[in-house]
């Protein structure tokens, strides 16, 4: 049965083979000395003659004296620590040696050795959990360190380890009241946010403070106005209905008498041009047809009446009544149009005071917002001052003291912000130096220094915390999670003086991220407004013809345009045309530089549908099944829909490396093999003994081999020749091996990369997370060749 | 009133007499061993009718945490298998949602996102959610149909090969899921997914119909 991969790991029971791993763990605590002539691991018998004994040996003695020195520099700062939480990132800092000593010795079958630093890494996790007195756990603690350090000196002069000083040990811990058999008790990893203490107090700028008192007071001031201003758009609006009903009761007045009128004529025609004498009969008469529904004819008196000229019969009084009444009549109706246009006209004025003031308002609610944001900002002075004390502190302990050069220290940083990112920031600094065990003067070319480099771009804020040496790997992994919970991004690089600088993004403030919202394929995105400079009406849209009015803009005109659906590869929207036709003008979105790519020629800009507006969001990273390189997290909105926060640098990024993957992949196209390609295979591990033999072990069999000292080393490598098999330690320098796996998942190319993960942590729990960021295949140390060979030859041919 | 209300009647008035003497501690006492009182289980045997664009499926009700209306519109996250309609909120957490019709029967969906209904299930602790045409009533299955003793196969014809493990039985023209299976293959293939360009375990691979 396979037993090296997670496909067919049983969970309940352990084969032969993880037996027979657990029990070479194991027999460190046995006090019966091991067969030392056993071959040394990863090399079958006719590779074990190729690599001298003594060399190995030799080998061997000198990493094992190197984490000693580290373990001696930890414990010799600690005496001079005060803090407690120190005490706690230097005791994780031990563990993680003792655990690297304890596979490195295992693997060499140095049983007394791995002995005592499974005790020393016990040790560690016992004052760790308060389970022994800390007093008392540090001094055992030097009790180890010292029983390994005479251990490997024997080791080292008789080639054969004495089981003495580990029963002397033992002993020691007996009397000081410590049980390293017992069971530790399970650990409780509380969030990062839970362990922070809430601020009691923060430092207020005055002038700020004075600024926002004097916002808010005016917008007290506005209040007030405000209110005046809805009281006479309310008056303004009664004025108008008032007009407006007086025009309606004239309208009616007037289709009366317009109807009158228009009957008066009718009757007239149907008398035969019967003239009345009296504009009274007239009416008697017309208000009798009317009221009857017939026509009442005039008597014949009249009609013999001879006819009177019409200027007679306009004089009449009567008709000079109902002129008057026409006069009056269309005198109030003008009147009543000139009232509801007045009225209108007030109303309108009314409103436009209304709306004034509303945005004056608004402005104010911003301007307050704002201020009481910058009330919280402070310099990083502090934090830095904080930490060049922590270095100095760290430095009186070292022999080759690291200087450290700073720069940003009036940049502005929420203060809430800084006392959650400050134990981090010391954690990466701390987890970086803790094992780093400088050169000899006269070995190194260049002299060891830290720098931290601190600006703003925007609402962000970009550290760079750099070192120009090797450092301790596994920094990454300890503050990534802490730093996503901040809604931050670190990013690995190795630096021009050969070191590895660590590229940190942080909001200044904490809480809700200020974005644009967008729409783009009728998906509606949110872009934090500090990665974007300023958006523009599409070059599409202005006409290709006019110029960018970009002169001074990162943005050059020269600078590509990308749909953001492309880079989010939207699919279109089913409508087709009919959606097309309706839809706004593209907008370009004009990127803020990131500080990242100062050597970038020009950031492209990003084209979208429509801008919505600006909000205030408050995002949650995505659940981990669901995230996604360039998805920064999301955010609920008002309708309970997800709004997805981007990252457009990281998807600009993601996108680069799409396109260099395929290009590379076209490239790479043998026209005709002739012969088949060797395959290759990189091995990343930090020790030297484990390389070297693993890579006779390899070439062997046929491979073409890479070897990686570190992690950062390991993913240059990755990226300039893409192997078919990388083999991964855990345990190593710069960046660790989960480090790298987490790392490789923003690689594309890499994807096809098969992954061994050949380390000497066994536990179930470091399985799951190796086969949850994409390992293929766990093997623990000591491990033979042929099972390594086997394994590869396996997944190779999957 | 009859004889059964009214003993009821004088059952709940005992009852509210008894809780008017408790002393405040006994009551929030009892108050609270009623709250951690586990809330009687739906049966094992209950399966919810689901309606997808052609076809019916019953999925186990026990393993259902809600059923609710689907957003107006899910929103779109790169990189998802073709067959997820997007994410959705649900309790305030985004959850990534499956068209139950397109991932079984292997073809592109039919519906809207405004249409149908959103099943939400627990695939270790984490919730998933599932988007169907419509619900219909629950139904007894015993469970031999249940463990695919009488299946019929040609009720389950429409399921894709690759997604045959997943019906574990048949009842009339509806074919019975087996939920965890089924959560568990999902949120392996949405894995797979998030590891970009990363080549798919066989059984996963397969290409996205057109149209």
């Amino acid at each position: 049965m396979d037993n090296d991969t997670f496909d067919s790991l049983p969970e309940d029971e352990l084969t032969d083979e993880e037996r027979s791993i657990l029990d070479a763990f194991d027999a460190a605590d046995l006090d019966a000395a091991a067969d030392t002539e056993e071959v040394a691991p990863f090399l079958p018998a006719a590779e074990a003659e190729r690599v001298p004994d003594e060399d190995m040996q030799a080998i061997f003695v000198e990493e094992v004296a190197a984490d000693c020195i580290t373990l001696e520099q930890i414990l010799g700062r600690r005496a001079v620590a005060e803090r407690s939480t120190e005490d706690a990132a230097q005791g994780q800092i031990i563990q993680r040696i003792a655990h690297k000593l304890k596979g490195t010795c295992g693997a060499m079958h140095c049983t007394a050795l791995a002995a005592l630093a499974l005790h020393t890494e016990t040790l560690a996790k016992l004052i760790e959990q308060n389970a022994v007195a800390p007093q008392i756990g540090w001094q055992a603690l030097d009790r180890s360190l010292h029983a390994l350090e005479v251990t490997l000196e024997d080791f080292a002069a008789s080639g054969q380890e004495s089981p003495t000083f580990l029963a002397t040990f033992e002993a020691e811990c007996h009397s000081l009241g410590i049980d390293l058999h017992a069971s530790l008790p399970a650990l409780q990893t509380l969030p990062a946010r839970e362990l922070l203490a809430a601020l009691p107090f923060m430092r207020v700028d005055l002038q700020r403070f004075d600024e926002l008192l004097q916002h808010t007071e005016r917008l007290a001031t506005l209040g007030m106005a405000l209110m005046e201003a809805q009281a006479g758009l309310e008056s303004a609006f009664q004025e108008l209905r008032a007009a407006e009903d007086r025009l309606r009761r004239l309208e009616i007045r007037l289709t009366n008498h317009l109807t009158l009128k228009g009957q008066r004529q009718d009757a007239r025609q149907e008398d035969n041009e019967e003239r009345s004498t009296s504009s009274l009969v007239d009416r008697i008469l017309s208000e009798a047809t009317r009221r009857t529904g017939r026509l009442v004819p005039r008597r014949a008196i009249f009609q013999a009446r001879p006819e009177q000229s019409r200027e007679t019969i306009d004089w009449d009084e009567l008709e000079m009544d109902r002129f008057k009444e026409e006069s009056m009549l269309a005198l109030s109706f003008s009147e009543a149009i000139a009232d509801v246009s007045i009225a209108a006209s007030q109303l309108r004025i009314a409103f436009t005071q209304l709306t004034r003031l509303l945005r004056e308002q608004q402005a104010q609610v911003i301007a307050v917002r704002d201020g009481s944001l910058l009330l919280s900002l402070t310099p990083l002075d502090m934090l830095l001052k904080r930490i060049e004390r922590e270095m100095a502190r760290e430095n009186r302990n070292r022999l080759y003291p690291i200087p450290c050069e700073v720069t940003g220290e009036t940049t502005e940083i929420d203060q809430e912000m800084v006392e959650q990112f400050t134990p981090i920031l010391l954690q990466l600094i701390r987890a970086c130096l803790a094992t780093y065990v400088p050169l000899p003067s006269g070995e190194t070319s260049v002299p060891p220094r830290m720098w931290l480099h601190v600006r703003a771009v925007g609402s962000a804020v970009l550290i760079e915390v750099g070192f120009s040496m090797d450092v301790a790997g596994g920094a990454f992994e300890e503050v990534v999670a802490g730093i996503r919970a901040l809604d931050g991004a670190i990013e690995p690089r190795r630096n021009a003086q050969g070191g590895i600088s660590y590229h940190l993004r942080l909001p200044r403030s904490r809480g809700t991220v200020h974005a644009v919202i967008l729409r783009e394929r009728g998906h509606t995105f949110a872009v934090p407004l500090s990665q974007v400079q300023h958006a523009m009406l599409a070059a599409s849209a202005r006409g290709r013809d006019k110029p960018l009015p970009l002169p001074d803009s990162p943005a050059s005109p020269a600078a590509p345009v990308i749909a953001l659906h492309e880079l989010l590869a939207l699919p279109a929207e089913p409508t087709g045309a009919a959606r097309e036709a309706a839809a706004p003008a593209a907008i370009e979105l004009v990127l803020a530089p990131d500080g990242h790519e100062e050597s970038a020629p020009a950031l492209p800009r990003i084209m979208v549908d429509e801008v919505i507006g600006d909000a205030a969001l408050i995002a949650k990273p995505l659940p981990a099944h669901l995230q996604r390189p360039g998805i920064a997290g999301a955010a609920i909105d008002g309708a309970n829909n997800v709004l997805l926060l981007l990252d457009v640098p990281e998807l600009l990024r993601q996108r680069d490396r799409i396109h260099a993957a395929r290009q590379r992949g076209e490239q790479s196209l043998p026209p005709a093999p002739a012969e088949p390609r060797p395959l290759t295979a990189l091995i990343a591990d930090d020790s030297v003994s484990i390389r070297q033999s693993l890579y006779h072990s390899l070439t062997h069999e046929g491979y073409k081999v890479f070897d990686a000292r570190d992690g950062i080393q390991a993913l240059e490598l990755l990226q300039l020749h893409v192997p078919d098999a990388l083999i991964l330690d855990v345990e190593m320098p710069n960046l660790n091996g989960y480090d790298v796996l987490s790392m490789m998942r923003s690689y594309p190319e890499l994807a096809g990369v098969k992954i061994v993960m050949l380390t000497s942590r066994f536990t179930d729990k470091h399985q799951a997370r190796a086969k949850e960021l994409g390992a293929h295949a766990y093997l623990t140390k000591p491990c033979d060749p042929e099972t390594l060979l086997a394994t590869l030859k396996r997944i190779l041919t999957v | 009133m009859d004889a059964d209300s009214s003993s009821l009647f004088i059952a709940d008035a005992a009852y509210v007499q008894k809780l008017a003497q408790l002393s405040d501690e006994e009551f929030w006492r009892d108050a609270q061993t009623l709250a951690r009182q586990e809330p009687p289980l739906v049966a094992a045997r209950e399966y919810l009718e689901c309606e997808l664009s052609q076809h019916r499926c019953l999925l186990p009700m026990v393993a259902l945490s809600e059923v609710c209306l689907p957003p107006r519109q899910y929103s779109r996250l790169p990189a998802l298998p073709w067959w997820m309609r997007g994410l959705a909120t649900w309790h305030s957490e985004v959850i990534g949602v499956v068209d139950l019709d397109a991932y079984l029967s292997a073809q592109a969906a039919r519906s809207s996102s405004s249409e149908g209904m959103l099943l939400v299930a627990l695939h270790n602790a984490i919730p998933i959610g599932l988007h169907v045409c419509a619900i219909g009533q629950t139904r007894a299955v015993g469970p031999e149909v249940a463990a695919g003793a009488a299946q019929d196969k040609d009720a389950a014809a429409w399921v894709a090969p690759a997604r045959a493990a997943l019906v574990s039985g048949t009842l009339g023209d509806a074919v019975i899921l087996d939920l965890p299976a089924l959560l568990a293959a999902v949120m392996g293939a949405i894995i797979s997914t998030s590891l970009p360009e990363r080549p798919l375990a066989p059984t996963q691979i397969e290409a996205a119909p057109h149209g």
